[in-house]
């Protein structure tokens, strides 16, 4: 019955990260067309979700690969088992959440891996931890994924941009539309295909653990249409802060670059999907961004911006890692059951408290498209708002302050 | 866990063949595509359409062989 409680709240948990993932990752397909115009912002979400819904049920190349290789639970009994895969769903929920936050398109598949690899560690020491399939399945795939995306998508812009240099505007617009919106729809595939996959993989370990399942059994119908169903509900929710991030922050993006960046974006996810090379789709999305970016010599590319998403790539696995080791030791103290319990009330506790800091400065479909670069006053009357309503905490906001000019009667203290 | 260099290298060399194929090789269609619509020469317009046509075909030809390759051809 113990067991059963846990498995139960595994499976929930890991429909929370399915979640996550779609909402974080809307952006690896939508940004570009959302931030050209191609679409607008709510229908290019409901066609993302639907194609991601679609494309869960199309591969499971991915999900044989989660956690083999990567952590060895042989050995591991049940409840013990379960609760590692919890910690480390929890670890990746935390990251996924903040990084949103931060509107940092960050892996949810790297988040996932630093979690499992950092509860495993918390239960099992490092000996638990498969370092040679980290390097080949996580670490140099991470390397090479955005560098792979950014040399397809330069060739391919750069071909484009030559193919179509003396185009009208008018022509461009309307004729890369279409372009955009197919490339962008073949993106959302590729992402249902090989991320709803992930957790299907989790679940599936569960299911292993809890002795529901054989390890060699195929993957339950059921199991691929609640993870299904969960992330095209988080792509349809819309991860806005990283819509902006990717289709504004980086580089301005022309319908030319953003059709090329999807195509060169989708066909590297597919095949990757095809061959059970667990690819970051945020990896390879932001990196045909960067690449198209630098194949246009009338657009600038913002390496600040890069450059803070390169960090947020780069403490990905060790901080979801330490978030997972932490849980566990936590639930650790609590038993295998209440242990569950607290950890799953300290992921809702987290992730309520940076849902209400995302409302300070809200990032919608409204307003996902506003320029990244604001004119200089505007900018300094936002930074001035979101100050008031930091050193205010919970207190309405205030209206930027004016500097008035005093008079001598005031400066004299005369009524 | 043994280190296998060689099948990565390949699964690595497979991605970046077929992204430049796919990635590259579509959109480069299509804006040839494009520039002939918008070109006012006699049949630019079919050869326009025949081109638009082709990325629809190659598009979906590159989902059928990753998705079903398998299956279908054995690849």
């Amino acid at each position: 019955m113990q067991e059963l409680a846990i498995l139960g709240i595994v499976v929930i948990v890991a429909l929370a990260f399915d979640f996550t993932n779609g909402f974080h990752d809307t952006a690896n397909a939508m940004a570009p067309s959302v931030a050209t115009g191609a679409l607008r912002p709510k229908p290019a979400v409901a066609l993302s979700a639907t194609l991601n819904l679609i494309g869960a049920f199309l591969s499971i190349e991915v999900a044989r690969t989660v956690g083999s290789g990567i952590v060895d639970l042989a050995g591991v009994d049940g409840e013990r088992l379960m609760l590692i895969v919890l910690c480390g769903l929890t670890g990746a929920i935390v990251w996924n959440v903040l990084t949103w936050l931060f509107g940092l398109p960050s892996s949810s598949s790297h988040a996932l891996f630093g979690g499992l690899i950092g509860a495993t560690i918390a239960a099992l020491g490092v000996t638990g931890v498969l370092w040679g399939g980290v390097a080949q399945k996580i670490l140099i795939p991470a390397l090479l994924a955005p560098v792979i995306a950014g040399l397809v998508a330069f060739c391919g812009t750069w071909l484009v941009q030559r193919a179509t240099a003396n185009l009208s505007e008018r022509g461009e617009q309307r004729g890369f539309r279409w372009g955009q919106i197919g490339a962008a729809s073949l993106m959302s595939l590729a992402h249902g295909t090989n991320d709803a996959q992930k957790t299907m993989g989790v679940i599936f370990l569960a299911l292993v653990a809890h002795g529901s399942l054989d390890p060699d059994a195929e993957m339950p119908i059921w199991v691929r249409v609640v993870c299904a169903v969960a992330i095209a509900a988080g792509t349809y929710m819309g991860g806005w802060r990283v819509i902006r991030t990717l289709g504004k922050g980086i580089v301005d993006i022309s319908p030319r670059q953003g059709m090329s960046a999807d195509f060169s974006s989708a066909s590297i996810i597919l095949t990757s999907s095809h061959l059970g090379l667990p690819l970051s789709t945020t990896h390879v999305a932001s990196g045909s961004v960067i690449g198209s970016g630098l194949a246009r010599t009338d657009a600038k590319v913002r390496w600040s911006v890069a450059r803070r998403m390169l960090v947020a790539w780069l403490i990905t696995l060790p901080a979801a890692g330490a978030i997972g080791a932490l849980c566990f030791l936590i639930a650790g103290l609590f038993g295998h059951l209440w242990g569950s319990i607290v950890v799953t009330a300290l992921l809702i506790g987290a992730c309520l408290t940076m849902w209400l800091r995302s409302r300070l400065s809200h990032v919608g479909h409204h307003n996902v498209t506003d320029e990244w670069e604001q004119p200089k006053k505007e900018r300094k009357r936002t930074i001035d708002r979101e100050l008031s309503a930091v050193a205010s905490g919970v207190a309405p906001l205030s209206r930027p302050r004016k500097r008035k000019k005093r008079s001598r009667r005031d400066q004299g203290g005369v009524a | 866990m043994g280190f296998d260099v060689g099948a990565l290298g390949i699964a690595i060399a497979s991605v970046l063949g077929v992204g430049l194929l796919l990635g590259a090789g579509i959109p480069l269609v299509y804006a040839l595509g494009i520039r002939s619509l918008e070109s006012e020469r006699p049949g630019s317009t079919v050869v326009g359409g025949a081109l638009l046509g082709l990325c629809v075909l190659l598009a979906l030809a590159g989902i059928v062989v990753i998705v079903f390759g398998k299956q279908l051809f054995g690849i």
